[in-house]
This record gives C-alpha cells, sequence and structure tokens, in this order.
C-alpha cells in the first residue's frame, strides 16, 4: 500500500528507520510476569510495591467463615481486597462483597478454593480468576477489585468500576435538529453501551485492544460481523496493533497512528461524536475505533464524500438534503478558490469582470497601498488569528475579539484605506463558507493559501493547473484500502445515491458496493412506498 | 539506491510542472487596476488640416468611489477624455501613454464612433484591422457613426450611466426594443464588410439638444425617445442627449449612404433582426398599433434560368394588439384580421421602401447574396461580380404574415361617455 515513490513519503520512512533502531528494545521492560503466591501477605507485599506505595491504592483487610460454626466460632479465612480508589465502586464492594463474607453464616459457602469461592460466595456480576499480577495489576487500573485469599495461589478479579463520569449530553460540536442528541462521553464502555443500545443485535461486535506503553488505553475496535469485510477488519486490528506509542491521550493520535496518508492534509480516518452517526457507518460496512477517554469515535474507511454528508440529511426530505449537500459543495470551493479567483481576477484577467463591477472595484482599490495578493494574502492571515484566538477563548472574552475583529479589523482597515472593501466581502464570504463544511477546514484553509498563491502568480491558469493537481492527488490517497475519492473516482454508479445528492430513503435499497460485499441488501421496499 | 533515484525523478518532474507552468503561462501580465485606464469608448476622425491623418479621442472611466464610501473623491469626474493625432490608430493609442500615466486597458470598451468624414471619404479598413488584431479588444464592441465630428460625441453629459460612452452604448443597445436601427459590433462589420453579397448597416448617432428633446418630450410621437424624454424634466440632467438616427450604409469599409429609421426597420426586417417593433396602421374602422414580439423571416433568394435575382421573402410576425384609436370598437376576428392585413401592408411598404433606397445607394442591404452563397456556392461563385447589377433588377415578392395573438388585457369593448361640454375633462384609457 505505501508507495515509496514520493520523496515526503520516503523521507518518513528513512526518519521511521532510524527511530526504530534507536529506540528498538528500550521501550519494552518486559519482566517475566510475577507469579501470584499463596501467602496472603507477600502477595499484598508484592503489589504495594509493584504501585511504589502508590496513595491512591487501597488494601482493606478482613476475615471471613468459610465453615459452618461448630464449636462457637466459624474457622475464619483471611483475605484482601485491594482497588484503586475513586475507580472502583465503594458501595459495591462493601454491600456485595465484604458483608456477605462476613456476616454469612458461613455454612453454605464452600470455600475449598478460589473457583468455589467465586461461584458460591461473591455476588457480584462480574468476577474472573487470575493467576499473574500483571493481569490483577492491569485490572485494579481499570477500576476493577482484587481479592486475595490467604492460602490460594491466586485472585478474583471482581467487576467494581465505579469511577465519575461526564453525563451524556447532546453533541457540541454537531448539532442536530431532528435526530439523536446523544453524544459520547470519555468512558469507553458508555459509549459502546451507546452504540449497543442502538443497534440490538449480537452481529455487533466489539474486540478491545490495549494501546499505549504507558497509559495502556483501552481501545475498541466496532464493526458489524455480517457487513463489515474480514478484510478490513483484519487491517484494522493490525494497524492498532503495530502502534508503538508510550500515551494516547485522545482518539486523535489514533487516527494519525493508522491513517493512510500522514503527509496528507485531507483526513483519511473519519471521527464523529455521535452514536447515531457511528451506527450509520456500521451498517454502511465501515469499522469503528473508540478510543477510551475520548468522546470522538473514528471511523475508517473515510471518503472525501463523507465530508459533506451530516446524520441530519437522512432525516430530512431528500429533495432539500440534496439542494442543502449542493451548497455545501459550493461552500467548499469557495472557501477554498474565491480569495484565489478574486486575485486572478483582479490582478490578471479584467475582461472577465463585468464592466460596471470592474468599474465599482476599482473604484474601490484606488489608493490601496497593497497588490490585491498580498491584501487577500494578509486578511486571510488576519481571519485566521482572529478564529484561533476566539477558540480557544471563555465565552465573555470571546465577544470581545468578534468586537475587535470585525469593527476594528475590517472596518477601521478599510476606512484607513489599506484594504479594499470588495476584498473584506470576499475574505468574510470565504470564512463563512468555510464553516459549513467544518470537517475539512484544516486542509481548506492550507489549499487557500496554495490557491491563493498559484492566483497571484500565474492567475487563472494557476488555478486550473492548482485544481487539476490536486484532484489527481486526491484520486490518489487510499483510506484503509479504498479510493478516497470513491464513488466519484473510481466511479460506481450505483454508490451514486449518496454522493452529491440524497437519494429518496426508499431508493436506497442497497448497502455501497465498495464496502459491504457480503451484505448487500439494505432494505426491500415498494417503490415508491405504497399504501398497504 | 533504487529509492534516491525515485526520489531524484520525482523532484526532477515537480521542478518540471512548476517550470513549465511558468513558461507555458503566456498572461505573465500582472497588473493591478492602479495600472489600468479602462477605455469605454474611441472615437475615430479625420484629421482636419492633413489628410491620411486621424484625430482619435478616448474616453476612459474614472475609478469613482461610488456613494456611501467616504473621501473627498467626490468632486471628481467619472470619465476623463484623451485624444491624439497620427497617421496611425495604433500610434495615436500608443502616443496616449505620454499623456495618461496608466495603460490604457480596452477590453471593456463599449463603442467606437467613427466620423462621418472618415467614413465616407476614406473608409475604415485600417482602423477596424488594428480593432481585429488587438489581442484586447472584443470582438463584440459595438460600432456607431456620427453625424458630425466623433471625437465631440463624448461630450455630451449623461442620463444614467456615469459614462457618456457607456450611455451611448447601452442606448444603440436598447434600440433593439423598436428595432429603427441597427446595432453592429466589429466582428459583424468585419463579417459583412468583406463579403459582396452583404452590407453592414452601422446606426448613426448625434448629440441632441436640450430644447429638442423638451420639445418632443409631450407628444411621444416618436417611439424610440421614449426613454430621453421621461428624463427630460429632471432638473440634473444634462443639455444633451444621444440619438440614433437610421443606420449607415457601408459598401465595404466605406459609408456610401444613410438610411432613415423608417427604411432600417424595411431592412432588418429581411435581415431577420427585428425582435420587437411597434407597427402603426389604419383600418377603415380605427387606428391600431400593434407591438411585435417576435419576428421570423424566411429568404428563399435564387438567380433563376434567365440570370435574374429572385427573392421570396416570407415575415412570420408574430404580435399582440398595444393600442386602437377606439375602445368602443369590438375586435372581433374579423376586425383583428383587418388590422393585421393593414400592419402587414405597412411593413411590406417599409420594406419596399428600404429596397428603394438600396437600389439607389447601390448596396444589398438585405444580405441577399450571402444567402445565395449559402445555398448554392458554385452560382454564386458565377454571378458575384455582376451581383450589383442583379439586385437592381431583383424580383421581390414579400409576404408578409402578421400573426395576432392577443389583443391585450382589455378584453371586452369599452364605451366611453361622450364629452360632455361642461364637463370637458378627458378620462384617461384604463390602458
Amino acid at each position: 500500500m505505501a508507495r515509496k515513490h514520493e520523496p515526503l513519503r520516503w523521507l518518513l520512512s528513512l526518519l521511521k528507520k532510524r527511530s526504530d533502531e534507536r529506540f528498538r528494545g528500550k521501550g519494552k521492560q518486559d519482566e517475566p510476569a510475577k507469579e501470584i503466591v499463596k501467602s496472603l501477605d507477600s502477595n499484598v507485599t508484592t503489589l504495594q510495591a509493584l504501585f511504589h506505595g502508590s496513595e491512591d491504592l487501597k488494601i482493606r483487610f478482613f476475615e471471613f467463615p468459610y465453615a459452618a460454626a461448630e464449636k462457637g466460632s466459624s474457622p475464619q479465612r483471611r483475605a484482601a481486597l485491594i482497588f484503586v480508589d475513586g475507580l472502583a465502586d465503594g458501595k459495591i464492594l462493601s454491600r456485595e462483597i465484604v458483608e456477605p463474607l462476613m456476616y454469612g453464616s458461613g455454612k453454605d459457602f464452600n470455600a475449598s478454593d478460589m473457583k468455589a469461592i467465586k461461584t458460591t460466595m461473591l455476588a457480584v456480576g462480574e468476577a474472573r480468576s487470575a493467576k499473574d499480577f500483571d493481569d490483577a495489576v492491569f485490572a485494579c487500573l481499570l477500576g476493577d477489585c482484587i481479592m486475595f485469599v490467604d492460602g490460594f495461589a491466586d485472585c478474583i478479579i471482581i467487576g467494581a468500576k465505579g469511577y465519575d463520569k461526564r453525563a451524556i449530553k447532546p453533541s457540541d460540536t454537531e448539532m442536530s435538529v431532528r435526530g439523536p442528541k446523544e453524544s459520547f462521553i470519555e468512558t469507553l464502555r458508555t459509549n459502546t453501551a451507546l452504540v449497543r443500545r442502538r443497534i440490538k443485535n449480537p452481529e455487533l461486535c466489539f474486540e478491545n485492544l490495549v494501546v499505549g506503553r504507558q497509559t495502556k488505553t483501552p481501545v475498541s475496535v466496532v464493526y458489524m460481523h455480517n457487513i463489515a469485510d474480514e478484510k478490513l477488519v483484519k487491517e484494522v486490528r493490525r494497524r492498532l496493533k503495530s502502534i508503538d506509542i508510550d500515551s494516547i491521550m485522545s482518539s486523535g493520535y489514533v487516527e494519525q497512528l493508522i491513517e493512510d496518508e500522514p503527509t496528507s492534509v485531507f483526513s483519511t480516518v473519519g471521527f464523529t461524536e455521535r452514536p447515531d452517526v457511528l451506527c450509520a457507518k456500521l451498517m454502511e460496512g465501515r469499522v469503528g475505533v473508540i478510543v477510551d477517554g475520548t468522546p470522538y469515535a473514528l471511523t475508517v474507511p473515510y471518503f472525501f464524500i463523507e465530508n459533506f454528508q451530516t446524520s441530519e440529511d437522512y432525516s430530512n426530505n431528500f429533495i432539500s438534503v440534496s439542494l442543502i449537500r449542493f451548497f455545501r459543495y459550493a461552500a467548499f470551493f469557495i472557501s477554498t478558490l474565491a480569495p484565489a479567483i478574486y486575485v486572478a481576477l483582479v490582478t490578471f484577467h479584467h475582461e472577465m469582470i463585468p464592466t460596471s463591477l470592474l468599474l465599482t472595484m476599482s473604484a474601490a482599490r484606488e489608493g490601496i497601498p497593497f497588490s490585491a495578493f498580498f491584501e487577500a494574502f494578509f486578511m486571510i492571515i488576519v481571519f485566521e488569528i482572529l478564529k484561533e484566538a476566539g477558540v480557544r477563548l471563555p465565552q465573555p472574552i470571546g465577544q470581545t475579539i468578534s468586537i475587535v475583529g470585525a469593527l476594528v479589523m475590517g472596518e477601521a482597515a478599510v476606512s484607513a484605506g489599506f484594504v479594499s472593501a470588495p476584498l473584506v466581502i470576499v475574505i468574510a464570504f470565504t470564512a463563512v463558507s468555510g464553516f459549513v463544511v467544518s470537517s475539512l477546514s484544516s486542509p481548506v484553509l492550507i489549499l487557500r493559501f496554495v490557491f491563493l498563491f498559484l492566483a497571484g502568480f500565474l492567475g487563472g491558469y494557476g488555478i486550473a493547473v492548482g485544481i487539476i493537481v490536486l484532484i489527481v492527488r486526491l484520486a490518489d490517497i487510499e483510506s484503509f484500502g479504498y479510493r478516497y475519492l470513491s464513488p466519484i473516482i473510481p466511479f460506481n454508479m450505483r454508490d451514486q445515491k449518496d454522493t452529491l445528492v440524497r437519494a429518496p430513503l426508499w431508493m436506497m435499497r442497497t448497502r455501497p458496493h465498495l464496502l459491504a460485499r457480503k451484505n448487500r441488501v439494505r432494505e426491500n421496499n415498494p417503490i415508491p412506498p405504497d399504501d398497504n | 539506491m533504487r529509492a534516491t533515484k525515485r526520489l531524484f525523478k520525482g523532484t526532477v518532474a515537480v521542478l518540471m510542472c512548476i517550470v513549465t507552468s511558468i513558461l507555458a503561462s503566456g498572461c505573465w501580465d500582472q497588473r493591478e487596476f492602479s495600472d489600468i485606464a479602462v477605455v469605454m469608448g474611441i472615437a475615430v476622425d479625420s484629421s482636419e488640416e492633413k489628410k491620411q491623418e486621424l484625430t482619435v479621442g478616448v474616453q476612459v472611466a474614472n475609478p469613482v468611489p461610488y456613494s456611501g464610501s467616504s473621501g473627498d473623491s467626490g468632486s471628481k469626474e467619472a470619465y476623463s477624455d484623451f485624444s491624439g493625432s497620427g497617421n496611425s490608430i495604433f500610434e495615436i493609442i500608443r502616443g496616449i501613454t505620454h499623456i495618461s500615466s496608466r495603460r490604457l486597458y480596452h477590453a471593456h470598451n463599449q463603442i467606437v464612433v467613427f466620423g462621418s468624414s472618415i467614413a465616407e471619404n476614406e473608409g475604415i479598413r485600417r482602423i477596424i484591422d488594428y480593432f481585429l488584431r488587438d489581442n484586447e479588444m472584443r470582438y463584440n464592441v459595438l460600432l456607431a457613426v456620427s453625424e458630425d465630428k466623433a471625437t465631440e460625441i463624448f461630450s455630451a453629459g449623461t442620463n444614467y450611466e456615469k459614462v457618456p460612452a457607456q450611455e451611448l452604448a447601452e442606448l444603440i443597445e436598447n434600440q433593439a426594443a423598436n428595432s429603427c436601427s441597427a446595432v453592429c459590433t466589429l466582428i459583424d462589420f468585419a463579417k459583412y464588410g468583406t463579403s459582396v453579397g452583404a452590407t453592414a448597416l452601422v446606426p448613426i448617432v448625434k448629440i441632441k439638444e436640450a430644447a429638442e428633446t423638451g420639445k418632443d418630450s409631450g407628444e411621444g410621437s416618436s417611439s424610440e425617445k421614449s426613454g430621453s424624454s421621461e428624463s427630460s424634466g429632471d432638473k440634473q440632467s444634462p443639455q444633451k442627449s444621444y440619438e440614433v438616427t437610421g443606420a449607415a450604409v457601408f459598401d465595404g469599409d466605406k459609408m456610401v449612404g444613410k438610411l432613415s429609421e423608417e427604411e432600417t426597420r424595411g431592412a432588418l426586417w429581411v435581415r431577420d433582426s427585428v425582435t420587437r417593433a411597434i407597427v402603426r396602421a389604419q383600418t377603415e374602422k380605427l387606428q391600431a398599433e400593434i407591438e411585435v414580439f417576435n419576428c421570423r423571416t424566411h429568404v428563399d433568394a435564387k438567380i433563376n434560368e434567365e440570370g435574374k435575382a429572385v427573392a421570396k421573402i416570407r415575415c412570420e410576425v408574430y404580435s399582440n394588439i398595444a393600442q386602437v384609436s377606439d375602445s368602443g370598437v369590438k375586435l372581433d376576428t374579423d376586425t383583428v384580421k383587418k388590422i393585421a392585413e393593414a400592419c402587414g401592408g405597412v411593413v411590406k411598404e417599409e420594406i419596399e421602401k428600404a429596397y428603394e433606397k438600396s437600389v439607389e445607394i447601390g448596396c444589398d442591404i438585405f444580405n441577399l447574396g450571402e444567402k445565395i452563397k449559402d445555398k448554392d456556392l458554385k452560382q454564386w461563385r458565377k454571378y458575384e461580380d455582376d451581383w450589383k447589377q442583379l439586385y437592381k433588377e431583383l424580383d421581390l415578392q414579400l409576404d408578409v404574415n402578421i400573426n395576432i395573438e392577443d389583443i391585450g388585457n382589455l378584453s371586452s369593448n369599452v364605451q366611453w361617455r361622450e364629452t360632455d361640454e361642461k364637463n370637458g375633462n378627458e378620462k384617461e384609457e384604463k390602458q
């Protein structure tokens, strides 16, 4: 899949080789996993040592009767519960484990071995035994509780996760008017449940992996077993497994490490905050990756046209959606090309401007000290700085920014004669259009500059050359073995029902052919739906 | 090693793309608005003093900020005029760079006006040649002939537009509403002027004095002036305005005669260039005006066995009734038919008048030669040289069919109350 002929890629691969050599062997400190021994105290000491005496590791010793009382008091067995404070739910521990064990009569219990304890004595939903400390430690870190019992050389991992998590709120970044409003949160399990709640089908698979040498972040691969292509699932799994990094702080890390074209400004991995969007993509045969700690799920493969699709599209009338989709494409072109076209017209192709517009524009540009190219260049930079300033500011200060930006930068710059009014209009329109297809905003910004340079030096000819190069480049990109521009390049007539226009729902009878090869039929509605 | 080779290849490919894109770009003439002066009109005259010498006036639109933007430039004129004289138009236009700080930019030129003296005496061949060759000049720039000196034509003020040349160009274009004057672009002129069987008709323009405008405005008799007469009451309007009067007939590149407005329209009926027109006719009962909204003319021209040119012209005219003199008359099928016939007669008469005039001038203003050429090239080659003579003895068979599609919103006849002696004020017609 890797194409070596690209210079940049080749350089990167050189770098990669070097770094591989330098760091190989240093990262992994694979000591042989320590076995659990029979002595409770020894086990607890080992565990404490593994945690380097960390404060939040809590150990609770207790005794419980393990057989019916014969002479006054029952025989007692010492045990210890070990958990990380704040991750495990104290209530579960006290009410479901310690209490029944300690105050139980013991006669019903069979404490001959760990398995028996697990099956007969623990009143919790999830319990499994583990033989070595690696398992135990990791379970602890996930929020589970470990129980050592004196005299047994294994432990029980008790599901007692009970950490604080954020409430499920409406999505901030992908607004919806008609569709469902729930969005993912940072907790992996909640997220998988959100998906599962929408697809009540055992064919929905979650595969868990752990990524991050230090952070050990759980990552879940999710797909429909009867729809998604095995090869695709395998490839996702392979790429996730080959990640060797110390920390995963957000799904963006994973995205950058598994995408096909890290040197391209266009992302070949999609992300969404909404479970319904993820489910819809799964139903098309795509594979999702949910990373613990990030409220954004990744979807692969990701095509160019997906930038123009929103979840709302499928809830509304197909005619209006198709029209709006056209506006989205138009907004994409405007936000990429408008400043370039303006500069090309103003500096090269005066004959293409209608006469009266030419007179108005030349009047507006009268006395402007900069050339149109530099004017546009500076204004785009000014706008981007304003935008960047506004994005990460608290709400009240954000307003100040917009006032300073709009009034001082815009109005004053025009009346002072630094920039021309038509250009301010063009830049403003460009900026507003850029927000329409927000997932493409970063590639669009870069392309805007590229096209601006081309237009400033070569005029319309430069823009044409740029568009050709861009299309060739985009057609060359792949996302997990699929062409980034598909189904337009390569063209597939049957998949056009959800590209430039959205076909009525009753006409979208098949899933995308490219992705869902093994399960094509989506529906079997009469066309158009009749009365009965 | 292989990778290095590939890298080298890739780099060369990228470099070549960049180099070719720069070298191949023919438009390496980047220029800002502040470097150019937008030419709106050019006037060409023959010089009075010396023969063969030209006087050229160029009207340039000034970048005047439009209302709303602040600044002291309110006093600035919306246009400036440059003029020069010399032996060739190219020399003169280049010479203007000496008096204008900005380079002249011709792509937005609206109109080229020729003085009638140069058009009649010398011909405009060499000037047209420059305009056709120059890569900035548009082929659809309008041509006009000025009755007086062309260089003075742009001095009249404007009513609507900011630049007189623009107003003049728009005036000519809007004449299509009445079809009383020809519209001739540069490429039309080149096409017709180089053909034996065709003639370029160029509108004649002149400056109309204010007094004249005022007099006309009350009557509204002459339809093509309605645009200017409406504004004549406005105090802001300038003392002068433009007027298009008929068309100049060019034999090749030389102006040989003039057609009146009526004759121009006669020619346009046959040339299939009438888009809209008003035809007035008198039947025995009433006077009616019809509004033509479409006209399709089919010309079947040939040279028969006897070597005589025959032209069968069929005009299919589609129109509405715009006005009748008496609303009381019921417009039944018969009446409408009579109106149509009367109007057909008027159209026929216009065409015949135009033909008579063209015979007098000696030019095929109907472009009949082109029609024969299109139909039978061999025959045309044979008779090409004698065409002017053949045209004079043309057998013109006219068939004008007026279709009246609609009699207007007033569908029933309206009886006006007879004017009282006491109360003599006339009521306005509803329409």
